[in-house]
């Protein structure tokens, strides 16, 4: 099945593009597609979200516009991944 | 529960003050005719205390904002001494200020501008040792400080202290926005639990995208204190200046969160009416 992932912040520099379409096993999780992810983008990417091997506390990851906390949640043909990773002022 | 922010009805921001003088009436006179807003919304500002930390290109034009708009009382925190690399973005700042103090040249500039607003200089950051004294004096608090230390500490005490926190924050040519609305909002603990590791304190950023993000940040305190409008709780503004693409993600609250996770409801001092 087809999904849509976007990147913001951080992670759209490490992945150095802002959104794609990704074709996925049916049934794949959040996670699932964090790790496919993270196979195909790249050490940079990789540190972000899977700093020391396990998922990172401090990004932000959506589902069609909502965030979601569970990545065990499973996703469906045409959902939206959005993943961003915290900013700040200056 | 403090004595200033028990002063915020959720319906109708800050209690209005008494009727505006002529002078005022002729500053604010482009702004009392936007609908809903009128003179009883700026006698609200003019009753209000803003903290804004810190004051560089987001808070700086946060700060510009609100004292062109009449918030009656600004506290300013800014530690430190003006760096040449510091004005691409920090337009309170001038070039024959580089080396002296930063908070002088932001409270200089502010009174240039409106000389009515009480001004209150700190040339400190905020930490956990001012943090709730600081907070405990205000009705809002905009955080526009660049470390996740000193955003935590706003973040704990404004959901200790029931104050509403503007949290503002840019990365290269994004920005994000959301506005925390203690016991009914997510805080800043629940979407980022500790400092990310990856975050550097120095990060590319255009003073277009800052000042943007700024803008924005102070219209939301100008709803919030004055009581109009739909304020950005409970979701996350997403924009990236460079394709211009703006969303809108929907957050919620973590019930195992340290800081906000015990809180029940909305506190006396939330206002403000949240995005659907």
């Amino acid at each position: 099945m087809k999904i849509t992932m976007e990147y913001f912040a951080q992670v759209r520099v490490a992945a150095e593009k802002d959104s794609e379409t990704l074709d996925v096993s049916d049934h794949s999780t959040v996670h699932d597609v964090l790790c496919l992810s993270a196979e195909r983008l790249g050490d940079a990417f990789r540190a972000l979200v899977f700093p020391n091997n396990s998922l990172s506390r401090s990004i932000v990851v959506c589902a069609n516009d909502t965030a979601v906390y569970d990545t065990s949640a499973v996703l469906q043909a045409g959902d939206t991944l959005t993943i961003l990773t915290p900013m700040s002022g200056g | 529960m403090t004595a200033r922010a028990a002063t915020i009805s959720r319906s109708s921001g800050v209690r209005a003050g008494k009727e505006l003088s002529d002078a005022e009436r002729i500053r604010y006179e482009w702004q009392l005719s936007i609908p809903g807003f009128g003179e009883a919304g700026q006698r609200r500002l003019r009753e209000s205390t803003v903290l804004i930390s810190r004051c560089g290109g987001v808070g700086g034009a946060v700060a510009y904002e609100l004292a062109a708009a009449g918030v009656g009382k600004l506290v300013l925190c800014h530690a430190g001494d003006l760096k040449i690399s510091d004005l691409n973005r920090q337009l309170l700042m001038t070039t024959d200020h580089v080396g002296k103090p930063r908070i002088d040249s932001v409270v200089w500039r502010l009174r240039e501008l409106n000389p009515d607003i009480r001004y209150v200089g700190i040339g400190k950051n905020i930490s956990t040792n001012n943090a709730a004294s600081l907070i405990s004096a205000v009705d809002l608090v905009v955080d526009c400080a660049p470390l996740f230390e000193e955003r935590f500490a706003m973040n704990d005490a404004c959901v200790k202290l029931g104050v509403p926190l503007v949290e503002c924050a840019m990365y290269a040519t994004e920005v994000q926005l959301t506005v925390i609305i203690p016991g009914k909002t997510p805080c800043l603990r629940c979407l980022y639990p500790e400092t990310p590791p990856a975050w550097k304190r120095q990060f590319p950023v255009f003073g277009a995208v800052s000042g943007t993000v700024g803008c924005m940040g102070a219209f939301e305190a100008i709803k919030l204190l004055s009581g109009v409008g739909v304020v950005t709780s409970g979701v996350m503004l997403l924009a990236d200046m460079m394709s211009m693409k703006f969303k809108k993600i929907s957050i919620s609250r973590n019930p195992h969160c340290p800081v906000c996770g015990g809180l029940h409801g909305a506190q006396k001092s939330t206002i403000g009416k949240s995005t659907p």
